[in-house]
């Protein structure tokens, strides 16, 4: 049967399909966000802009932590003789976790600086 | 079939049926040997011109106050420099290369669309005619190869130079993306029986990688050009910020393509690299899993990166620091290749042959290049050096380094393939060295030119600035480069024409292209090769001769020739086990005239004569159709033998042959190319300056019902007559065609309508963009008839059953491609003026 | 075809390159123009990022081309090095370690070159045009002055610079002083600077804007306080609005 094979195949492409939605979201919601003056709007320590693009950001992070146990499980589940399929999920599994630490690298661009132009 | 122990007949055989004929009869070639080497050679053609250009930018700046070039001249020079070698040399090159060698890596005859193949040379040797004539004739582009509006606009330049760029630009790219779409069809689908995914050439994981990159990074600046020449055609105000535009748009779309353009044009080096390295190295390479894991990687992060050519337009530090940790997270995939490649050469027993020269120059230019890279990825430093000459050094070092010096390790590495000779003298090592220290005594102290404050793009200087010597040392050094290029050059000819005769598999290589004569026959193998292993060349007694001799004496599968036709074989996407037979089209000149009428449309265009325009769309895409006049079975064939015991059903019985794929694929462009002109409304409608519009449209109900209707009914008709009740029967297929056709046209009449009621798209960008934006679903639509009335055609001559469903599966997905982005448009075109509204 | 291995021509070519660009660097680091002949704390902060950028680069790639040649000259003696120093070690550990300390401080140090908004900031319109820059003083009391192709500014004390254009894009940067920001028409772009000390500093319009952007050159006047309000006395005064301000949005 190919359709599980097609299904790992298309797992490699997944991880960082996540992290590139993330990045568009967070891009766009900053410039939205800019424009529509929720910098200014304070939320406790941070204003609510910056609470949404994290809450943006962890919501992301976790899908592809999930996507990650997904493609650990399949790989752990393949016998070690099916070349293609240990091939398939292997690169799916470290390409999640490449997505995760990329995802975490682009938040550290969240901590410090200023969310919109003065 | 035939008496498969002899070659000499099989190959007889073999090349009467795939053979082109000789003389005028070439200009009919579609096979993938010819028409690669015709890019390659094209491509060379192209980077003569780009290097003169190049030789006139250094002689004009070698010293101050130079009276050599003026400013309007200097203008058009530079830009034609960044365009022809960006445009015309870079991508070509490598498609040609790749064209030529997937087929003999993967095992097949040829590429999975020989036509298109041609097709897209021609367009490409087309527009980039016209770009030259331009040159010559003084009217070349003159605003910068990434052309920023305003000054590209009719009013800051309102000659034709704007739309030379915009006209000829867009012709070459339809080869760009019609090259893309046939790469990823031919990897997933042409390859030898037994390939796995696991099993195949770094080659063409990265040739795979790179084609999908294409398919979504070209669409941003297809719409972009499209959006400008309409403007500057039209007066239609995308980009004009007194009525809604935003310069700031057309550099968006402009850098959505071109930074994943510079690692388009890496990666195929890079695969160039990881293919000859360990061959050279003498060394199976280390890491194939993380290679490929990092290849997909780089892929995805290039799309996140090109906002660092804004850096300095104002946008808030957030946003510019995604896109600078992004820019520094690119470093990683490309380190972990560069150390693979360093390791495999570590852990082997590196040979210094000429192409390891060209390869030790990339690990040298390139490195270099990319620290400069991660340093301009660091916004304030970004803010000292953007539009100085030390971009201009960054730049040529990591594409001469990334690119140059690994596709010269190619062309020495395969020109015996090309030519089945090798040289006779060592021109090529002087070559190397001229161009290497040419290289870099040109651009190492540019760096310093940069940070000494000399802008990009002024054609000269005063003598105050401090900047004389360090150009005049470019300057020279660039003559030296010219002088190793010329040497380059003369040792390739003389190896083409007077090389001694060269041994099968000179480098000791593994993949599959090595076991085909040399110079190569034009159906690559005498049958093709059951493959269990990523080094195939080792299974067959550890010598390319015991497979190359068994393939050749049709020991493979497909070692004869049948009814006259042109096959390969056809396996599954992942597995590749085999599925079946891909049956490809003789030579013939469709492409040909296809491509001069697409050029007619493209010229009419340019010269502002629309109605030529018009019926030039109409005849293209009547030729279009054409192709596949004559071509198809009229009877259900059911599986046929194939050799080695196997029989397997041919394409068009199968519903996910290689044409399906490129439907699929052709709309994922497609695709981004709609949610480009999506994303440029919506851009406007939060950033650009005069929002809201003195006008919000409040869209007709009958129209908005009637499009709704059609939309669904057509889509809906597509269905069903793919189904296997429906295909059993002429009139039922034929009934359902006719109500996909009705559909379409009901909806083409809502969205002209609507069209219509935008009252003046010259006004304002919101009512421009609402404009375009219907015009792209009414064009679907059209076409969309089109596909009805094509189906019926087919189905009247007897190409359609049950079995043979291809050209109606092809079809539906069209109609379910314009019915969904139709309900977006109509959601976004009464949505938007109601929230503005409120 | 074999040739003679020539190894140890390409490490004698190396250290030559580097010593003499940086030599070069060195030497001609002066010049009205220069980005490393800083004369403000926005260019300085960024120089010594640069130097600092330049060391940690060359030590890379020396190590690099170092690991490269011991490849060729000492043929096998990686063979027995596990992949993952390679791959990992090289390819993920290394570039973690330099490029995070890197964005970090590149991000903190970036943040401190943004406008402050500071309403106590002295504030000049600067509007950009086919090829001439005009520069609008916002006084105290009275009528905004108006001066072209010469900003005076007052030595010693920051100042914002509210920067667009009335037809395409230009680029606004005075090396000696600050990075660049672009004048684009239809926004407006902010650039804080200050200069430490009286003097002239030459700028150029830093975006390709048509036939005549290289003529599009300016200066800043950095002045001491008294001279400072006497140069200001002197300017015209600025009649109407330079050029049609964006539709506020709303």
């Amino acid at each position: 049967m190919t359709a599980p094979r097609n299904r790992a195949f298309l797992f490699m492409a997944l991880g960082f399909t996540v992290w590139a939605v993330a990045f568009a979201v967070l891009y766009g919601v900053q410039g939205t966000g800019c424009e529509l003056g929720w910098h200014r709007m304070p939320l406790g320590p941070l204003s609510l802009l910056r609470w949404l693009l994290i809450l943006i950001w962890v919501a992301h992070l976790a899908a592809l932590v999930w996507l990650f146990a997904i493609g650990r499980r399949a790989l752990a589940a393949t016998p070690a003789k099916a070349a293609l399929e240990q091939f398939l999920w292997r690169a799916s599994t470290v390409l999640s976790a490449t997505a995760v630490v990329a995802t975490v690298w682009i938040g550290l661009a969240l901590l410090v600086p200023s969310i919109c132009v003065v | 079939m035939t008496d498969t122990a002899d070659p000499i007949r099989l190959h007889k055989q073999l090349s009467r049926v795939w053979g082109t004929p000789p003389g005028l009869g070439r200009l009919s070639a579609v096979n993938h040997t010819i028409v690669g080497r015709r890019f390659i050679l094209t491509a060379f053609v192209f980077f003569g011109i780009g290097g003169i250009l190049a030789m006139l930018i250094r002689t004009q700046l070698a010293t101050p106050r130079s009276a050599f070039l003026g400013p309007e001249i200097y203008n058009q020079v530079f830009t034609m420099h960044g365009t022809v070698m960006m445009f015309l040399f870079a991508i070509p090159l490598f498609e040609g290369l790749a064209m030529y060698l997937l087929p003999k890596m993967l095992g097949a005859r040829d590429m999975a669309f020989p036509r298109l193949s041609a097709y897209g040379y021609w367009c490409y040797l087309f527009g980039g005619s016209i770009l030259i004539v331009a040159l010559v004739l003084g009217l070349a582009p003159d605003s910068g190869w990434f052309m920023y509006t305003p000054l590209s606009s009719r009013t800051y330049t309102p000659g034709i130079n704007a739309d030379m760029w915009l006209i000829g630009i867009t012709f070459v790219e339809i080869s760009a993306l019609s090259a893309a779409i046939e790469i990823i069809a031919t990897i997933f689908k042409l390859r030898a029986p037994g390939m796995s995914l696991e099993k195949m050439p770094l080659f063409a994981w990265y040739m795979l990688v790179t084609a999908f990159m294409m398919l979504f990074g070209f669409p941003p600046l297809i719409v972009g050009s499209i959006l400008l020449e309409i403007e500057r055609a039209f007066d239609m105000p995308f980009f004009d910020p007194a009525r809604g535009g935003d310069p700031l748009l057309w550099q968006h779309l402009f850098w959505l393509f071109g930074h994943p353009e510079v690692y388009i044009i890496f990666l195929p080096a890079a695969g160039v690299m990881s293919t000859i390295l360990p061959v050279l190295a003498r060394r199976e390479i280390l890491g194939y899993i993380w290679i490929v894991v990092s290849i997909v990687a780089l892929a995805f992060l290039s799309f996140g990166l090109w906002v660092h050519h804004m850096f300095t337009v104002g946008i808030p530090h957030l946003a510019l620091a995604f896109f600078s940790a992004a820019s520094t997270a690119v470093a990683f995939p490309t380190a972990v290749q560069f150390f693979a490649w360093i390791g495999t050469l570590a852990a082997g027993r590196p040979q210094l042959k000429l192409p390891m020269l060209f390869l030790l120059g990339f690990f040298f230019v390139f490195a270099a290049g990319g620290l400069t890279g991660v340093m301009l990825a660091i916004v304030p430093f970004n803010w000292q050096v953007h539009d100085t000459h030390f971009v201009v050094a960054h730049l040529h070092y990591v594409l001469v380094g990334g690119f140059i010096f690994p596709m010269l390790a190619a062309a020495y590495y395969w020109l015996p393939h090309f030519t089945g000779r090798s040289p006779r003298v060592n021109l090529g090592i002087s070559a190397f060295w001229l161009i290497f220290i040419g290289f870099n005594v040109t651009f190492l102290v540019m760096h310093a030119t940069g940070l000494m404050g000399m802008p990009r793009r002024i054609y000269t200087y005063d003598d105050a600035s401090g900047w004389e010597w360090l150009n005049l040392v470019s300057s020279i050094g660039s003559f030296l480069m010219a002088i190793g290029f010329a040497l380059f050059t003369v040792d390739i000819v003389l190896q083409i024409f007077m090389g001694k005769r060269a041994a099968r598999d000179p480098w000791n290589a593994s993949t599959l292209e090595w076991t085909t004569a040399m110079p190569s026959p034009v159906y690559n193998f005498g049958s093709l090769p059951a493959v269990t292993s990523r080094s195939p060349l080792s299974d067959a007694d550890g010598k390319a001769r015991g497979l190359a001799v068994a393939l050749a004496r049709g020991e493979g599968y497909l070692g004869f020739v049948r009814e006259q036709r042109m096959e390969t074989l056809g396996v599954e996407v992942t597995t590749g086990r085999l599925e079946q037979v891909v049956q490809l089209p003789r030579s013939t000149f469709m492409p040909l005239y296809s491509a001069m009428v697409t050029a007619v449309f493209f010229v009419a265009v340019l010269l502002k004569f629309y109605l030529v325009a018009a019926m030039g769309f109409v005849a293209a895409i009547g030729m279009l159709v054409m192709w596949t006049r004559g071509w198809g079975e009229r009877t259900d064939r059911g599986p046929l033998p194939v050799g080695r015991g196997e029989s397997v059903p041919p394409h068009s019985e199968m519903k996910n042959a290689p044409s399906a794929w490129a439907m699929t694929l052709g709309l994922f462009a497609n695709g981004t190319a709609y949610a480009s002109l999506a994303f440029g409304m919506l851009f406007l409608w939060v950033v650009a300056p005069n929002w809201p519009p003195p006008v919000l449209l409040e869209p007709g109900l009958v129209a908005t019902a009637l499009a709704v209707a059609g939309l669904a009914a057509a889509a809906l008709a597509a269905m069903r007559s793919i189904d296997p009740a429906v295909l059993a029967y002429a009139s039922r297929r034929e009934a359902w065609l006719a109500v996909i056709a009705v559909g379409h046209g009901a909806a083409l009449a809502g969205f002209a309508m609507l069209m219509m009621a935008v009252p003046d798209p010259t006004r304002h960008a919101y009512l421009a963009a609402t404009f375009v934006l219907l015009a792209y679903v009414a064009l679907h639509t059209a076409l969309g008839m089109v596909f009805a009335a094509y189906g019926s055609v087919r189905s009247r001559n007897g190409y359609v059953s049950v079995m043979r469903s291809l050209d109606l599966r092809i079809a539906a997905q069209w109609h379910r491609y314009t019915a969904v982005i139709g309900v977006i448009t109509l959601l976004l075109v009464h949505g938007l003026p109601r929230i503005m509204g409120s | 075809m074999r040739l003679k291995a020539t190894p140890r021509r390409r490490i004698w070519f190396v250290r030559p390159t580097i010593a003499g660009a940086a030599a070069s660097l060195l030497a001609g680091c002066t010049g009205p123009l220069s980005a490393l002949d800083t004369a403000g704390p926005a260019a300085a902060s960024i120089a010594n990022l640069w130097w600092v950028m330049l060391i940690g680069a060359t030590v890379i790639f020396v190590f690099v081309m170092a690991l490269l040649a011991l490849a060729f000259l000492r043929p096998g003696i990686g063979r027995r090095t596990p992949a993952s120093w390679w791959l990992i070690g090289g390819g993920l550990a290394f570039p973690a370690v330099v490029l995070t300390p890197l964005l970090v401080y590149a991000l903190w140090s970036g943040e401190r070159l943004f406008p402050t908004g500071d309403p106590a900031v002295a504030q000049v319109d600067v509007v950009a045009r086919q090829w001439e820059w005009t520069f609008t003083y916002r006084n105290a009391a009275g009528q905004p002055l108006r001066s072209s192709n010469t900003l005076h500014i007052e030595a010693g004390r920051p100042v914002q610079l509210n920067i667009t254009s009335a037809d395409v894009i230009h680029g606004f940067w005075v090396p000696r002083l600050a990075g660049k920001i672009d004048a684009i028409p239809g926004h407006t772009t902010v650039l804080q600077l200050k200069a430490d000390a009286p003097g002239r500093y030459r700028g150029v319009c830093a975006e390709f804007c048509g036939v005549a952007h290289l003529e599009m050159q300016f200066a800043i006047e950095a002045h001491a306080a008294d001279d400072f309000t006497a140069v200001l006395g002197t300017l015209a005064q600025a009649d109407a609005p330079d050029v049609n301000a964006p539709r506020a949005r709303p």
